[in-house]
């Protein structure tokens, strides 16, 4: 029997964690499989969707269809097809584009152990910035058009004109998939794979080259961090990332950093923390480096560590 | 103690006497007869003559390498290797495909000559790092740059701003992965030296390469390391902007004021270092030349923010007497000022013939350098004309001067110029411490043919 393959596809904190847990959640029954690829260089994502009984492989440092680490991603793909599991779920990173899947499934098809069948791609687009970011990066034009299905997420904080006007510029590209508008990833998930499809137009060479890497930078402490100084210094920095995220042990206890954009969110986390890490992807180039040091100051002076 | 100098200057406390930084790269090979090129590839003799710098020289701070081709060396440019001469770029891997090196190529610590470096770092820090401040040398991102794109990186200056831009950052995480290892193999100081920032405008700097700059200044203060840019050529106008990237420390080489420049460092409270000079006086001046430098700079200079180095990295054939006065004239300034009581500089007097440019049958091109394989701005600019002298081999000539020859030192002054490099056309000095693009310099010479 063959693996089924479903992609999930997004900008960064469009809500591809939240809506991966939840499916993860609705298919408990069934033997799965996941690959979570997380632009850093280590993996925040894989902690948020942990559970029993699934075979996961992390692939950090890049995007899965970047020429870096594109040969990890056949390799996983390879082993994964040994393993007992009926689906398979890639989260790619924010900014993969996933324009080359059909050919790697080609490629690799000679080296699996069983058949995959690529269902489809699940492409999650925050309502709220996709217009904005969708200029200035070609890789979301990319994850929109190779989907079969398009969640327009967060619509709670948007109002209604700027909704239409997403879905005009989505159709626009995509008049084929299936588009669910909603906020907090509440969709009925099976009915979202059945009308999911795989791409209908011929695949491409990915746009993802190194170049189109944002630096990344990454925060790390042994100690406990003050919990206030801490929440004030990734609020500030949050205008200037495209995303922030981690884990960190606080004064206050050990909590789940989630930024996107301005819209900053801390909240407990009630597992252990065995060493603060924050990962944060940069919308201003190298700068964010003068920016982060600029903030590592009184409190925070010598704890949290570049 | 010696070390404390150095450390208290680049914080900007009140220090008891000037420091003393000689930047002794190659030429330490040559106190205990090593070629640049063993010292360069070699731990076991660089730190051997490390050691032997400490004892003849007694710095109160010093480079463990000098060599601005280790990161491009990793990043795939061909280096030609010299006896006498740090290696020069041979080949730029990005000359001919306008694109961003991987971020997986960042070297690591296994790659190129790292670990030699990094092991040569621990043994001379174990050895004398208590008594001397030390310093790991690191090739700035814009020069790293060009050494990746080659001459090609000032048309994209003016052409594609945002490809440099993006070279620049990817060259800024390389230092600061450098800066990283160095760090934690015990340097006090990190040094960014990038030559080639004297030869573009402090507009494009401040567009262009000042957010690469700073977060590497920044990365070092995070780890409670002091840091400096070092600079050659004539920098006079970017020095504003070289501050405003936030480094502890500035310095530059003979061809700035350095009254000048103390009054602009001053304002950003950073540190100034110079600027004995090179090759006039290191090189082929006596023993009473430097220490007249050294005694220049200490009765026109406040001490305070102030650090005493050469103007860049020394040659390597500086005579050791040389360098010896310098350090005394540092240490004892009063003994050496009674020295120089009745002292008058030598200025050569030698022979050499100007051209009458209006009868030559070609337009003479001609490049007066400080060293055409040592200074990287020199190069850049002889490259400039070489890459072009297929397309004006039939209507001009071209000729290359070196400062360290007494002839050559003898022509640039009787042409009456006082900064290197510098292009002169049929006699005229057309770009200073510039380097001109292709369409530039092919169009000026046009203009000369007859």
């Amino acid at each position: 029997m063959s693996i089924n393959i479903i992609m999930l596809t997004g900008f960064w904190g469009t809500g591809k964690t939240t809506l991966l847990s939840a499916m993860l959640d609705e298919y408990k029954d069934e033997k799965i499989g996941v690959i979570v690829n997380d632009f850093g260089q280590v993996c925040i994502d894989g902690t948020l969707i942990e559970r029993d009984g699934i075979t996961m492989r992390e692939l950090p440092n890049g995007s899965i269809f970047c020429a870096c680490i594109k040969d990890t991603f056949l390799n996983s793909l390879i082993a994964m097809s040994d393993k007992d599991i009926n689906y398979l779920f890639i989260e790619a990173s924010g900014l993969a584009d996933p324009s080359s899947m059909s050919q790697i499934l080609k490629v690799i098809s000679p080296k699996t152990i069983r058949e995959y069948n690529y269902v489809g791609s699940i492409c999650v687009v925050d309502g709220e910035t996709f217009l904005g970011y969708y200029d200035l990066l070609p890789a979301l034009h990319q994850q929109v058009a190779y989907s079969g299905v398009i969640i327009v997420n967060k619509v709670d904080l948007i109002e209604e004109d700027l909704i239409t006007k997403v879905l005009n510029t989505l159709t626009s590209i995509n008049p084929q998939a299936a588009i669910y508008v909603t906020s907090y990833c509440r969709v009925d998930f099976r009915e979202i794979t059945e009308r999911l499809s795989a791409p209908k137009i011929p695949g491409a060479e990915s746009s993802n080259t190194v170049e189109s890497r944002p630096k990344t930078f990454i925060l790390s402490s042994n100690e406990q961090l003050p919990y206030f100084g801490f929440v004030n210094f990734i609020q500030d920095l949050s205008p200037n990332a495209y995303r922030i995220k981690g884990f960190a042990d606080t004064t206050e206890g050990n909590v789940y950093v989630s930024s996107v954009k301005n819209h900053v969110s801390i909240s407990p986390w009630d597992r252990p923390v065995k060493e603060t890490k924050i990962i944060v992807i940069s919308a201003v180039g190298i700068r964010m480096m003068s920016i982060i040091t600029g903030g590592l100051k009184g409190e925070l002076s010598g704890k949290l560590k570049i | 103690m010696g070390k404390d100098l150095v450390l208290k200057a680049l914080r900007h406390q009140e220090v008891e006497d000037v420091p003393w930084v000689p930047f002794a790269g190659v030429h330490a090979g040559k106190l205990k007869s090593y070629t640049a090129e063993e010292v360069l590839r070699d731990g076991d003799k660089l730190v051997e003559s490390l050691l032997e710098v400490n004892k003849i020289y007694m710095p109160d701070g010093m480079p463990i390498l000098f060599d601005l081709q280790v990161e491009a060396e990793i990043l795939g440019c061909e280096l030609l290797w010299a006896q006498e001469n740090p290696p020069s770029v041979r080949s730029h891997p990005l000359a001919e495909e306008k694109s961003i090196p991987c971020r997986c190529s960042i070297p690591t610590k296994e790659s190129g000559r790292i670990p030699i470096i990094l092991d040569a770092m621990r043994r001379t820090k174990k050895a004398i790092g208590d008594q001397t401040a030390l310093y790991g040398l690191i090739c700035g991102p814009f020069t790293l740059a060009s050494h990746l794109r080659g001459t090609n990186i000032f048309m994209d200056m003016v052409q594609d701003a945002q490809y440099v831009k993006e070279l620049v950052e990817f060259c800024s995480e390389v230092c600061i992965k450098i800066s990283e290892y160095y760090i934690e193999a015990g340097m006090d100081v990190i040094a960014v030296v990038d030559p080639l920032v004297s030869q573009v405008s402090p507009k494009h700097i401040e567009a262009m390469l000042s957010d690469g700059f700073s977060a590497v200044f920044d990365y070092i203060r995070s780890k409670n390391v002091l840091s400096c840019f070092f600079v050659c050529g004539n920098a006079t106008r970017q020095i504003e902007a070289m501050c405003k990237t936030n480094p502890d420390g500035v310095s530059v080489d003979e061809n700035v004021n350095l009254l000048k420049a103390k009054e602009v460092t001053d304002r950003y409270d950073i540190t100034l270092g110079g600027n004995i000079p090179l090759t006039t006086t290191m090189l082929l001046g006596t023993q009473q030349d430097n220490m007249k430098a050294v005694i220049d700079i200490l009765d026109n200079i406040s001490h305070n923010n102030l650090i005493i180095s050469p103007g860049c990295d020394m040659p390597y054939n500086t005579p050791i007497e040389n360098t010896v006065a310098v350090a005394q004239a540092v240490k004892n300034p009063e003994d050496a000022r009674k020295m120089l009581e009745n002292y008058t500089a030598i200025i050569d007097d030698i022979e050499v013939d100007i051209p009458d440019y209006s009868k030559l049958d070609k337009v003479l091109v001609e490049l007066f350098t400080l060293d055409p394989e040592q200074c990287a701005a020199c190069t850049y600019m002889v490259n400039s004309v070489k890459d072009i002298y297929d397309e004006i081999k039939d209507i001009a000539d071209y000729k290359v001067y070196k400062y360290y020859i007494r002839e050559d030192i003898a022509r640039t002054r009787k042409m009456g110029l006082t900064n290197l490099p510098t292009i002169c056309i049929n006699g005229e000095p057309k770009w200073v411490s510039i380097i001109p693009s292709k369409e530039e310099l092919i169009a000026e010479i046009k203009k000369y043919a007859k």
